[in-house]
C-alpha cells in the first residue's frame, strides 16, 4: 500500500473507527486518542499491508484489539465509567449531533445491549458491513454474528414496544 | 410514491430475525426516513432514526500523520552529528592546549619580569640561607667520611689478626 493509499483508506474510515472506539470506550476523547494511536501504529506497518485482502476489516479490528486493551487497563476503566455515569445524568450533553429524546433513549437502549451485541448492531445498522467482515473484525463466525444480531434487535423491538406502550397509556 | 407497506411488514420481520440484507435494510431505512410511515410501524421510527444520527457522528480529532524518515535522510543525520561530535573535540583539545601555553608563558613572564624589588631581597635572602644549609650538609660529609676512614682501619686490623 502506498503512502497515499493508506492516507486514502484512513480518511475513508476515519469515522467509522472513531464510531467503533467510542461505542467501546464510551468517553470521546478516548475513543479519539485511541483512533490516533491506531493510525500510528499502523503507518508503522503499512509496508505490509499488500497482503492483507481486506483493509476495512482489518483496520477497524486492530481498533476493535486496541480498545479492548484500554478497557483492561485501568487508566481508561475509570474514564469510561465517568463518561458511562454522565451519560446516563445527561444524555444529551455529549453528542455532536442535535437530537431528541426519542433518540437519545433508543442510544440508553442500546448501550444497555451486552457489549457484543452492541458491537454486531453498531457495525450492521449504523456501519452497514457485510456479515463476513463483521465476523472478521470481531473474531466470530458468521451464524454466531447472525443469531446474536437477532437476539440484540429482539430486545430493542421488545423496549421500544414497552415504551411506545407506556408513552400511549 | 405508494409504498408497499405488506411488504414493509415482511421486511421487517426478516430484519428483526437478522436476516435481511444490506439492500433490504437500506430500503427500511429510507422508508422511515420519508416521513410516510405506516401507524402501526411508528413504534420502529426512533431505532432508523437513532441510526442514521448515529452514522453522522465524526472524528472530532485531525489525524496527524507521523513524520517519515527516508533511510538515506537517516545516514545523513548520524554523519551530520558524528562529523559535528568530531569537530567539537578537535576545538575542545585546542583550547585544551592553548590554556596550557597561556599559563606557562604567564609563569615565565612573572618569573623573568617580578618588578617588586622587597620579594627580590626575600628571595635573595632565601637563597642565600639554602646555600648555607647546603655548606653545613658538606661539612657533615666530611665528618661522615672521617667517620669511614676510622673503621676502615680497625676493619683492617681485624683481618690482619686473622
Amino acid at each position: 500500500m502506498t503512502q497515499l493509499e493508506f492516507v486514502n483508506t484512513v480518511k475513508r474510515l476515519e469515522d467509522k473507527m472513531f464510531r467503533l472506539a467510542k461505542m467501546m470506550l464510551i468517553s470521546t476523547d478516548e475513543a479519539a486518542d485511541a483512533v490516533q494511536e491506531v493510525f500510528t501504529k499502523l503507518w508503522v506497518k503499512r509496508d505490509q499491508f499488500n497482503r492483507i485482502s481486506n483493509a476495512d476489516a482489518y483496520f477497524m479490528r486492530t481498533v476493535r484489539n486496541y480498545c479492548l486493551d484500554r478497557i483492561k487497563s485501568k487508566q481508561a476503566k475509570e474514564s469510561r465509567l465517568e463518561a458511562v455515569s454522565f451519560m446516563m445524568k445527561a444524555p444529551s450533553s455529549e453528542k455532536q449531533y442535535e437530537t431528541d429524546e426519542a433518540v437519545s433513549i433508543v442510544e440508553q437502549l442500546m448501550m444497555e445491549l451486552p457489549e457484543k451485541q452492541r458491537l454486531i448492531v453498531q457495525l450492521r445498522d449504523i456501519e452497514g458491513y457485510e456479515f463476513k467482515e463483521i465476523a472478521d473484525i470481531l473474531d466470530m463466525n458468521e451464524n454466531a454474528i447472525r443469531t446474536a444480531l437477532s437476539r440484540a434487535r429482539k430486545i430493542l423491538k421488545n423496549e421500544l414496544i414497552k415504551q411506545y406502550e407506556y408513552g400511549l397509556s | 410514491m405508494n409504498t408497499d407497506y405488506h411488504n414493509i411488514d415482511k421486511i421487517l420481520d426478516k430484519y428483526f430475525e437478522g436476516s435481511t440484507g444490506l439492500e433490504e435494510e437500506a430500503l427500511l431505512r429510507d422508508y422511515f426516513a420519508s416521513g410516510q410511515i405506516d401507524a402501526r410501524h411508528q413504534v420502529y421510527k426512533d431505532l432508523f432514526r437513532y441510526f442514521k444520527q448515529a452514522q453522522q457522528i465524526n472524528n472530532p480529532q485531525n489525524i496527524t500523520i507521523p513524520q517519515t524518515k527516508s533511510k538515506s535522510r537517516r545516514y545523513y543525520f548520524a554523519a551530520s552529528v558524528a562529523l559535528l561530535i568530531g569537530l567539537g573535540l578537535v576545538w575542545l583539545l585546542q583550547q585544551n592546549q592553548n590554556n596550557n601555553n597561556l599559563i606557562t608563558n604567564k609563569a615565565t613572564h612573572i618569573q623573568v619580569s617580578n618588578p617588586n624589588p622587597e620579594k627580590k631581597k626575600e628571595a635573595q635572602k632565601e637563597l642565600k640561607k639554602f646555600t648555607r644549609n647546603v655548606s653545613q650538609g658538606l661539612d657533615k660529609t666530611g665528618t661522615l667520611s672521617l667517620f669511614g676512614q676510622t673503621t676502615q682501619k680497625v676493619f683492617n686490623l681485624k683481618n690482619s689478626k686473622k
